[in-house]
């Protein structure tokens, strides 16, 4: 079954204007008769297959929701599918290539008269959510419920998704999240928890120093790298709300001094149990510290007490942090560095604390960020001016606009109204929060209808950079009505890129154009190649790290076709057969396996590569030859010249071959090899309806046969057996082919060169996948005019990428909606 | 969830998907006591696939030594499965793994669920309409259940929540739950309003999508009613030998031991009619499995990777013992317990377990293993399609089977071509 098209939400009449259908006559009762001759017996008054009636769906191919229903009618007529083969008439060629001409022209038509206009109303995918609401709220560890649902319903050139109703999923796991956010946002006093932990219950993270020689008091040898290490308080306690606990600790210490000349000291660290199994980054962050208190060296336990803030949800974690010198390495480390010096700490003679018992009890009182948020208050008020005075400033960020008159009125008087239900102050502000964040304001970009709206500008950049709303600077240039002019947003995108958020549009845009998403979860799985996880890291972070460099160093675009320099992290160069002193694969891999420490790419230099490095590197500059590229065009076990032709056509050439018809069956994968990959793709020569795209597909997709399914080069194929069981000898790889130019390829250098001499169909495939991006709509006819006119202004050397965001951002395609 | 409002506009979906009223139990109890032959419909329904699927020689119960369902005849349950034979989705070759999601959907474009699709009609007097289960780890928790529109809906994966799910948490976080419902509720009403307003500045051909919207919206608000009517009525009382689960290990080298849970859970949940419909996902590691308390030398995924090692094979067919091991465990409380309707639980409640992974060795997603437990089908070990007169070969065949046995009148389900009624009725 085809994936349903995207259908959008809420668009704004002004916004997509209703294209009066252009219907003479003749076209008119042409089609009105083919529909009723062909389809009506099915799709009528008497039945409805598929739950269609044709005869009364609006003819309206040229608004959005109706291009996609007749779009689907058109191809299954053009395709042959309907009527279907059991039919009692079936229409001729000649009346199906009518019609099909007919409802094309009335799209076409459409088309052209459209401004460019029409971004859907997008609600906030995922990481924008995410990113939104910890920018509004600074939550420290907030994350999606479990329950969010994936992002829906992408564009087909996989850049951004259109906007889609929300499930009734999505509204339920918004509305958990909103709840939660408000929870952690005002302190409720509630019932204290109290949970006591001596050395009987305690878990250590590591058998081998587990309770000290007399197994009467926990010990602590001071190494705090990472969340495995160290004692972790009894997991059976977990903060129940954001708030501050008071910890009371039996402990004494065994000298007066540390290592720093300080009494010896317990730290107290907060910690997501949960994100023990789950590292969300390679590197190991240092947990935040919320806490500390000095122990007196004594002969006899003593009672010590301090408070904590915990979110909600977090453990603690303590250790005593000045045993040890500080020049312990407290950066990443692999777990087996960590175990070495573990054990180098254990048998170390330097005095410690000793704890025999530790009772965590609350919520006491409210975080420093929870008064922070009510002004500097323990508890709200119940008057409206205060509450006005909290909610109204929110809002104004959270909707990244200021609010009209009509939506303060309804948010503070549905808040007055739960304050009359309740009583609560805490609980009416809470509403309050969660109506926020709730409304389609927060929820969509754009709500305002005014084409023009500065702050709508502010937004579409900050989305389109940061993937986050505006920040201060943003909005004030929005406010003073200055966000337009052409030399701010210039500066702005400028500074955007620097900052560290511009990061996620690297991270975003890598995912979705160069196949990160994808990779991040495809299993490499063939005894053929070496895969672990720490090449699939090299593989996404050499593609991020090659797209920023681009970026940041504002090389011409071309480069993204041919570059002199790479990425490669230290498997991957071990993989590509760069000489030298490495530790075998699998040291790296059990790292992996026990630290989640990947190895990050460094630049590779293509024209300066070291003595004995095998010649075929030099081939890697540019995105193809990027492992990741070349790997997400295969599936994990083969590699597959039509998935990359059709991948090259679509993401580097910006013409991308229509579906195959339906009902071809695709070609089979032999992953035995008993043919050859040249064998298999002959058979679209027999037919001419294959050959008419498969002749630009398939020599696209063979110039790069030198690389195999996990991007690593080859130039014999590794085949199976015969059907006997004998095994085939290896077969040479011919990376020749033809174009329908006329042009040969013989490699993958062949091919960039083909596309350097086609470098504006690569400008444009690339200045409208930005545009897509920034925007979440499909290019219009009036929107090519503006890339049009972006490509004819290109510099006869190419780009800056950087200077190619600006033009683009400047440009009336992105200012409008 | 009921989407009927939006499957209708989506027309195009296909005629396989479209809506058909259930065979509601009541008719079916007055056709059997009227005499019909035909036996009361099942009500119930569990979803199981393994993503690193069964390895296929031990599997079939046609095969020389199939050692994976030992576990089966262990507990007695001989004559209650069948397993199934030549049954698949058909669609592309090559990395089965891409696709092994597609089990219950049988396509890989956007597509219901088996599980999903029946579960508005036999869940709606439950407190769950149906529950999704995992026994894999954080990262990696994928769904068998899907909505209509292809996205998958969330797994469980602590057996702590399913547990508090199933017999309720705390009497605080119930009266904090009664409160987010309630507060919930007048937050839909503003929400409504809101839309209202926007509706008047839209134009005609965004009305259908604004339509969804508002259908979305009161989705929720049904499901909050719903919600608000269950919170007051009592959970069941766990039985005393089965404690919550406290803070289980979700690291993907316990998934044995948190799919063993699953099972004991899922049964209690059927038998305190705590929902209708279940899926439990066991998804592909690459660690290392704890069996019986020992860590085994490899990874789960390099185990199904085996080369015709026989000892890797015997290690992998140990770790499909053991799902069957806990699916033996589920079937036989389920055949334990009567029906109040009459019979068993085990004769009212379909159980599926399979993969649309026909052997990761090779990653083919040809000739699924496929099992299909008690519900009242007549059983007959192993059904070869293959061979089957009418030749089947597409998995959903044998559900349009299941739909019709939970009393549904389909004749096609996603890619089915026919049903299997005549071999397993």
């Amino acid at each position: 079954m085809k994936r349903w098209p995207a259908t959008t939400l809420l668009a704004v009449s002004i916004l997509c204007p209703a294209i009066p259908a252009r219907d003479p006559p003749d076209d008119g009762a042409f089609r009105l008769g083919f529909l009723e001759r062909n389809c009506l017996a099915c799709h009528g008054p008497e039945t409805q297959r598929g739950d269609l009636r044709l005869d009364t769906t609006p003819y309206d191919p040229g608004t959005r929701t109706g291009r996609a229903r007749w779009q689907l009618v058109l191809d299954r007529i053009d395709h042959e599918k309907m009527p279907p083969p059991e039919a009692a008439i079936h229409p001729t060629r000649a009346e199906r290539d009518r019609i099909v001409a007919l409802i094309r022209s009335d799209m076409d038509a459409a088309d052209a008269q459209a401004s460019v206009a029409g971004s859907p109303l997008r609600g906030l995918k995922r990481a924008e959510l995410l990113n939104t609401v910890r920018d509004l709220f600074d939550i420290r560890g907030l994350r999606l419920p479990a329950s969010f649902p994936e992002d829906e319903a992408a564009l087909p050139s996989g850049i951004a998704p259109l906007g889609s109703p929300p499930s009734a999923a999505h509204l339920h796991a918004c509305m958990e999240l909103a709840a939660n956010v408000a929870e952690r946002m005002v302190y409720l006093p509630a019932q204290q928890v109290t949970c006591r932990s001596d050395v009987s219950s305690w878990r250590n993270e590591h058998s081998m120093w587990a309770k000290g020689g007399d197994n009467s008091a926990m010990y602590f040898n001071g190494v705090n790298n990472a969340a495995w290490c160290g004692a972790i308080w009894d997991r059976t306690f977990l903060a129940p709300a954001s708030g501050t606990y008071t910890v009371r600790v039996a402990a004494r210490a065994e000298a007066d001094l540390g290592a720093d000349g300080q009494p010896l000291r317990l730290g107290f660290y907060a910690l997501i149990p949960g994100d023990y199994y789950m590292p969300e980054s390679a590197n190991r962050v240092e947990l935040p510290r919320v806490g500390s208190l000095d122990v007196p060296a004594s002969a006899v336990t003593q009672e010590l007490t301090c408070t904590v803030e915990l979110e909600q949800g977090e453990a603690v974690h303590v250790y005593c942090e000045n045993r040890l010198p500080a020049t312990q390495p407290q950066g990443a480390l692999s777990r087996i560095d960590l175990a070495d010096l573990l054990m180098a700490a254990l048998s170390s003679p330097l005095p410690t604390v000793r704890i025999e018992s530790m009772t965590i009890t609350g919520p006491v009182a409210p975080l420093t960020r929870q008064v922070a948020f009510l002004g500097g208050r323990e508890r709200p008020s119940a008057d409206e001016g205060f509450l006005r005075s909290i909610l109204l400033p929110l809002a104004e960020r959270a909707y990244r606009r200021p609010l009209t008159a009509a939506e303060s009125l309804d948010l503070i008087d549905g808040v007055m109204r739960h304050l009359d239900e309740v009583g609560s102050p805490e609980l009416a502000l809470r509403f309050g929060i969660r109506r926020i964040l709730l409304s389609q304001a927060f929820q969509y970009h754009d709500t305002l209808v005014d084409s023009q709206d500065e702050y709508a500008l502010a937004s579409r950049l900050s989305y389109f950079l940061w993937s986050s709303m505006p920040d201060a600077e943003l909005l004030g240039l929005a406010s003073t009505g200055r966000m337009a002019e052409p030399d701010v947003l210039r500066d702005q995108v400028l500074r955007m890129i620097a900052d560290p958020k511009g990061q996620r549009f690297v991270q975003d845009f890598t995912g979705q154009w160069l196949g990160n998403r994808e990779l991040a979860t495809l299993m490499v799985c063939d005894a053929k190649y070496v895969w672990n996880e720490p090449l699939r890291h090299g593989y996404i972070r050499s593609t991020e790290m090659f797209f920023d460099e681009m970026l940041q160093r504002n090389h011409s675009i071309r480069m993204f076709i041919d570059s002199d320099f790479t990425y490669a992290n230290l498997p991957m160069r071990m993989v590509w057969g760069f000489p030298g002193e490495y530790p075998d694969m699998s040291r790296i891999e059990s790292d992996e396996a026990y630290s989640h420490i990947w190895p990050e790419p460094e630049r590779l230099d293509l024209s300066k590569l070291p003595e004995g490095v095998p010649p075929n590197v030099v081939h890697r500059g540019g995105i193809l030859g990027l492992p990741g590229v070349l790997t997400l065009t295969g599936d994990g076990v083969e590699s597959s010249p039509i998935r990359r032709g059709v991948w090259v056509l679509e993401n580097l050439y910006g013409a991308p071959p229509p579906p195959p018809p339906d009902g071809v069956k695709a070609l089979p994968t032999d992953t035995s090899g008993a043919t050859t990959v040249r064998e298999t793709l002959a058979a679209h020569e027999d037919s001419a309806s294959c050959a008419s795209c498969h002749s630009r597909i398939d020599p696209l997709g063979l110039a790069l046969e030198n690389y195999d399914a996990a991007g690593n080069w080859r130039e014999l194929y590794v085949r199976g057996s015969s059907a006997q069981g004998v095994p085939l000898p290896p077969e040479p790889v011919d990376p020749t082919s033809k174009l329908p130019d006329g042009v040969r390829l013989t490699g993958p250098q062949d091919l960039k060169q083909h596309l350097l001499g086609h470098s504006r169909m690569f400008t444009r495939c690339l200045a409208t996948k930005l545009l897509e991006y920034a925007t979440g709509r499909r290019m219009s006819k009036s929107d090519a005019r503006i890339v049009d006119q972006i490509v004819q202004d290109e510099p006869s050397d190419g780009y800056g990428f950087r200077d190619l965001l600006v033009a683009l951002v400047q440009s009336e395609g992105f200012r409008t909606r | 969830m009921d989407r009927s409002g939006i499957d209708r506009r989506q027309f195009l979906r296909g005629a396989s998907c479209a809506l058909a009223l259930p065979f509601l139990p009541s008719i079916a109890d007055a056709a059997t006591r009227a005499g019909s032959a035909r036996p009361a419909p099942a009500k119930r329904l569990v979803c199981v696939g393994a993503f690193l699927g069964f390895h296929p020689p031990a599997f079939f119960a046609n095969g020389a030594s199939p050692r994976i369902l030992r576990p089966l005849y262990e507990a007695g349950l001989g004559s209650d499965f069948t397993t199934i034979s030549g049954l698949d989705h058909k669609g592309p070759t090559g990395n089965g793994h891409l696709y092994a999601h597609t089990l219950f959907t049988g396509t890989i474009g956007a597509g219901i669920s088996l599980d999903q699709y029946v579960a508005p009609a036999l869940g709606k007097s439950t407190r769950y309409p149906s529950l999704q289960l995992c026994a894999g780890e954080p990262k990696a928790r994928p769904s068998l259940s899907f909505t209509a529109r292809g996205a998958p809906l969330p797994t469980i994966l602590d057996p702590g929540v399913l547990y508090a799910r199933i017999f309720g948490a705390s009497a605080l976080a119930h009266e904090e739950q009664r409160y987010l419902i309630e507060s919930g509720r007048s937050l839909l009403d503003g929400l409504v309003e809101e839309a209202q307003a926007l509706r008047q500045r839209m134009d005609t051909a965004d009305a259908a999508t604004f339509e969804e919207y508002l259908a979305s919206l009161r989705d929720v608000e049904r499901d909050l009613a719903q919600q608000r009517e269950w919170i007051d009525r009592p959970f069941p009382v766990p039985p005393h030998d089965l404690p919550a689960p406290a803070n289980p290990s979700l690291d993907g080298s316990m998934l044995l031991v948190n799919e063993d849970l699953m099972w004991d859970l899922m049964a209690l949940a059927l038998k305190n009619d705590s929902t209708r419909v279940i899926s439990l996902s066991i998804p592909v590691t690459v660690r290392a499995l704890l069996l019986d308390g020992a860590l085994m030398s490899a990874g789960y995924h390099s185990l199904t990777h085996h080369g015709n090692k026989a000892e890797t094979i015997d290690a992998l067919v140990r770790v499909e013992q053991r799902h069957l091991r806990g699916a033996a465990r589920f079937l036989k409380a389920l055949k334990d317990t009567p029906d109040p309707d009459g019979g068993t639980l085990l004769d009212s409640t379909v159980t599926i377990i399979g993969s649309a992974l026909g052997d990761a060795a090779t990653h083919v997603r040809t000739n699924y293993p496929l099992l299909v437990a008690g519900g009242g089908f007549a059983h007959r070990r192993h059904l070869s399609c293959e061979e089957a007169s009418g030749h089947h070969e597409m998995a959903c065949d044998l559900f349009v089977s299941v739909l019709q046995r939970l009393g549904f009148e389909d004749e096609r389900f996603s890619t089915s071509t026919s049903d299997l009624n005549e071999h397993l009725t």
